[in-house]
């Protein structure tokens, strides 16, 4: 049962409506602006899932994925990564993420995809 | 004719004795035809022939004693011939020429005439003695050689001539291209070399003029890719286009190089065109264009994501009883705001497919879960209409399921966008040999037959439409590349009023639609 999200993204308008939004479902949420925070943020906080972006200027989501899949505590942590280009379908799943979304995606899509890893 | 005794042949009375006999004896067994004129008679008259010349002439001894030799002639008696004979005679000197003379058949044969006087003791001319050798065989021969080397010569001379024009032309086609070409022997020497070339690669003509291809610019060009492009070309004798040889290290840097080859075979010897584009600028500027792309798509989506995120918080927020204006409102803009995204998820398409840059991935996915999967979103958007799949087609199908989403997402919206609210889709899918085959139909406008084919053009609308269903044309362009970069085909049946069905095919096998880098 995911309760407690964390998300990343470099952009804080997305980051905050987004956040605002998966409140509006229940979630917990735990917003991260900066990618190069985030490892110890979810040592720290243990969130349920990561609601990730792709292209972020100090780390790339890809990079820390990867890094979340080679520890053994965060390697079963469902990833979800998003991104506004069609083509970051293949970087998620290559990366190791559990689904992707694009931008602009609806909360529908996106609480169905969390569901999913429930 | 006087009679001759034909053993004692006879001048005349004045000379007989027996030396005489025995002379004329031997005359008459030569193989040559011997006659005797009798100078001092009027008309040089023959006084002797012997046996050859019977059957040099086909005329017997009876027949020619007492006439002029002229009947040899015949009626071709304007022949030049004629004149140095007449001056030998009354110059009483030697004389040998060839002249056409007739048997008497009529058959023309060449008579090598040697033409001898016989003086008398004070010098005047008595006698003239004629030997004749047939050299007809012979004069044919040599005429027969004659006109042959004519020929031959003619010929040489008319290839050497279209020759020539051919290598003008050659020279002036090869000067006009802005391509770099070199022609190259089948050992790879260099016979031709273009401006182009010279001056893009910064070489001078007799650096590579009647050198072999490989030691140009001190074997610079070398490479291990551009030997085993030229080791194919010469065994197989195969055309090329289009193939690429990267970080060729030229005097100018290295480059990215565009190689075509065409053979043609000229006497039996293969030469080869070669063709040579420097890319590698245009190569630069493709790659920032692509990262223009990427970074304006992702710019472009960015805020669009802020505004779709909070219009549906806001949505979310509202109040049971909120003023039902602000509601429709709302929803309005959601869909305004969802037909940008889409313009610019397609208008980026559409660049990218112009400049060929679309790259399709190959995974393999369940195309009917998928075909379920985007008729089920579209059920929640457009909940008025009815979406219905028929058939199967394949739950396993190797391909860009991305792209191929997006085909069918695109179909679909038109689908519903032209037909009326509250009526059926139609989904049909189905396998036919090795292909698959997804159909849709909608109840809608429909397609006039003229606009079948070119809606599927780049921008192009139907302009009755496009007062009532605004858009700029590019879905239909987009799809039908993302379909045939799959291997497959997007068409369109439809009567005007009657709707229409969109039908697309896709290869199940994919290999021989592949395009390879170049065709060998």
């Amino acid at each position: 049962m995911i309760k407690k999200i964390m998300i990343c993204d470099d952009d804080e308008g997305i980051l905050d409506i987004t956040g605002l939004l998966l409140e509006s479902y229940g979630y917990q949420v735990l917003l991260e602006p900066n990618s190069t925070l985030l490892l110890p943020r979810i040592a720290l906080e243990k969130p349920d899932l990561l609601l990730i972006d792709i292209w972020m200027p100090q780390m790339m989501g890809d990079e820390i994925v990867r890094i979340l899949r080679r520890n053994q505590e965060t390697s079963h942590l469902p990833v979800i990564m998003f991104s506004a280009s069609r083509e970051s379908k293949r970087i998620a799943s290559e990366a190791g993420a559990n689904d992707y979304i694009a931008k602009p995606f609806s909360i529908e899509d996106l609480n169905d995809k969390i569901m999913a890893l429930g | 004719m006087r009679q001759i005794d034909d053993n004692k042949f006879s001048f005349s009375t004045r000379t007989h004795n027996d030396e005489l006999t025995a002379l004329l004896t031997a005359l008459n067994a030569t193989k040559a035809g011997v006659v005797i004129t009798d100078c001092l008679q009027p008309d040089y008259p023959i006084v002797y022939c012997n046996k050859a010349f019977e059957t040099l002439s086909g005329y017997s001894r009876n027949e020619v004693i007492g006439h002029n030799c002229r009947f040899l002639q015949g009626n071709d008696d304007n022949q030049d011939q004629r004149t140095r004979i007449r001056e030998a005679l009354s110059a009483g000197r030697n004389c040998t020429l060839e002249i056409r003379n007739y048997k008497k058949d009529g058959t023309l044969f060449w008579n090598e005439l040697h033409l001898s006087p016989i003086k008398d003791k004070k010098g005047k001319v008595v006698h003239y003695v004629g030997v004749q050798n047939d050299v007809t065989r012979q004069k044919l021969a040599d005429q027969q050689l004659r006109i042959e080397k004519l020929k031959v010569e003619k010929q040489l001379a008319e290839q050497q001539s279209s020759l020539t024009e051919d290598e003008n032309f050659l020279t002036k086609l090869m000067e006009t291209l802005n391509d770099s070409v070199l022609i190259l022997a089948e050992n790879l020497t260099v016979t031709k070399v273009n401006t182009a070339f010279l001056n893009t690669f910064h070489i001078a003509e007799d650096e590579i003029l009647h050198r072999n291809f490989f030691e140009v610019d001190n074997g610079r060009w070398d490479v291990m890719g551009l030997r085993s492009l030229m080791d194919h070309l010469t065994t197989k004798k195969k055309n090329i286009q289009n193939y690429l040889i990267e970080d060729v290290p030229t005097r100018i840097g290295n480059k990215i190089l565009r190689f075509s080859a065409n053979f043609y075979k000229h006497q039996g010897r293969y030469s080869l065109i070669l063709t040579i584009n420097d890319i590698t600028e245009l190569r630069e500027v493709e790659r920032r264009k692509d990262d223009f792309l990427s970074v304006a798509s992702h710019e472009l989506k960015t805020p669009l994501t802020t505004i779709t995120a909070s219009l549906q918080l806001v949505q979310r927020m509202l109040h049971p009883e909120t003023d039902i204006r602000l509601k429709e409102t709302l929803n309005k803009t959601k869909t305004y705001v969802d037909r940008l995204e889409n313009l610019i998820t397609d208008l980026l398409d559409a660049s990218r497919i112009k400049t060929g840059e679309i790259e399709l991935t190959r995974q393999a996915f369940d195309l009917d879960a998928m075909i379920k999967h985007v008729a089920d979103t579209l059920k929640k958007t457009y909940p008025e209409y009815t979406l219905s799949i028929n058939g199967f087609a394949s739950n396993y199908y190797l391909g860009d399921q991305l792209r191929l989403e997006q085909v069918l997402l695109h179909l679909l919206k038109n689908a519903i966008k032209f037909s009326p609210k509250g009526s059926t889709i139609h989904i049909y899918l189905s396998r036919l040999s090795d292909f698959i085959k997804v159909a849709i139909t909608d109840y809608g406008l429909g397609v006039d037959f003229q606009y079948q084919k070119k809606i599927f053009e780049t921008f192009y609308r139907v302009d009755d439409i496009q007062k009532q269903y605004p858009g700029i044309g590019i879905g239909l362009y987009v799809s039908n590349q993302i379909i045939k970069k799959h291997g497959g085909t997007l068409w369109v049946e439809s009567s005007i009023g009657e709707g229409a069905t969109f039908s697309f095919t896709l290869p199940l096998k994919r290999n021989n639609h592949d395009k390879e880098n170049y065709d060998m």
